[in-house]
């Protein structure tokens, strides 16, 4: 019962992923133009984002519970969870481009979303390299937390705010009706997406939990 | 040990579709000995894997990679507990 009580979200994680591999495979799915069975990517390609903005947000969360509390151990649960959302995004952008070129023709068309999904990347980018580029681990610590805030507010606009607003490819954007079509024509929301979204999610914070831990491992060897 | 009586039935579910899928090629392939499997439609119909323009075989192949994903991150979770263990 111990092994059960110790992993049993990351056993709903496989549970619930391996239901979204399979039902997203072999659910019908309305047939959109430009689409067409493309539509299936839902279910992986954009759970990538979600779950990259919710690792740079917790990472966000506790930034600030290290600047609040000066311990260790929430500068490597912060950096950790950058580095796995960060993984997510890089995976994220690969299918993105897989799948733009299937269906806008072109691997990196000239969509609002796509600028501010780039964008997001390289300020992590940026994070990743201002940590590699100081020695002193107070320091390090410090500025990487403080600017990590201030590329969480990076990603509120580049996401969600410019590309709702303006012309764009993606769904969701100002004037386009893809996703109420695919809401109305199925109900493959409810079934396969939310759940995905879910599963992919816990995965990564799986991931993140492996990173911490190894993370934890080393400082302590080093000490 | 709780661990590899589950990981046991994960592959005996797996191996299960395998099973199935050659028995029924085996008994197919008894009944027309001479024709090639692939191309004939008849036996395109018999076949789960064969249904829907072969979209079974890729689910059944994404799943494999899957599981074997879920397996390794298993291995890699198991691992580090040990490090934990004696690291504490």
């Amino acid at each position: 019962m111990a092994f059960v009580k110790k992993y049993w979200w990351k056993i709903i994680t496989a549970m619930i992923l391996s239901y979204v591999v399979v039902g997203g495979l072999l659910t019908p799915v309305p047939n959109l133009p430009l689409l067409n069975e493309s539509a299936r990517n839902l279910f992986f390609h954009v759970p990538m984002w979600q779950s990259m903005q919710v690792c740079f947000f917790l990472s966000a969360v506790f930034a600030i519970v290290y600047l609040k509390t000066e311990q260790n151990k929430f500068d490597l649960i912060s950096t950790s969870f950058v580095e796995t959302g960060f993984y997510f995004g890089l995976m994220g952008l690969s299918t993105g481009m897989l799948w733009a070129s299937g269906t806008w023709g072109k691997a990196f068309p000239n969509d609002p979303k796509i600028w501010g999904a780039t964008l997001t990347l390289l300020a992590y980018a940026a994070y990743l390299i201002l940590r590699l580029s100081i020695t002193n681990k107070k320091q390090v610590a410090r500025i990487s937390a403080v600017y990590n805030i201030f590329a969480l507010a990076l990603i509120v606009p580049a996401l969600y705010i410019i590309p709702a607003r303006m012309d764009g490819l993606h769904p969701g954007s100002a004037e386009d009706e893809t996703l109420s079509a695919l809401r109305g024509q199925s109900n493959v929301f409810a079934h396969i997406f939310y759940p995905a979204m879910l599963g992919w999610v816990m995965l990564s914070l799986w991931l993140f939990d492996i990173r911490y831990r190894l993370k934890k491992l080393k400082t302590h060897e080093i000490k | 040990m709780k661990l590899s009586s589950s990981l046991r039935y994960l592959f005996l579910l797996v191996a299960s579709f395998f099973t199935n899928s050659m028995v029924s090629v085996a008994q197919d392939s008894l009944q027309k000995p001479k024709q090639i499997i692939a191309a004939n439609s008849d036996f395109a119909t018999t076949s789960f894997l064969y249904e829907n323009g072969r979209i079974n075989l890729v689910v059944y192949v994404l799943a494999i990679i899957f599981v074997g994903i879920i397996l390794y991150l298993v291995r890699i979770e198991r691992k580090l507990s040990k490090l934990e263990k004696n690291n504490s």
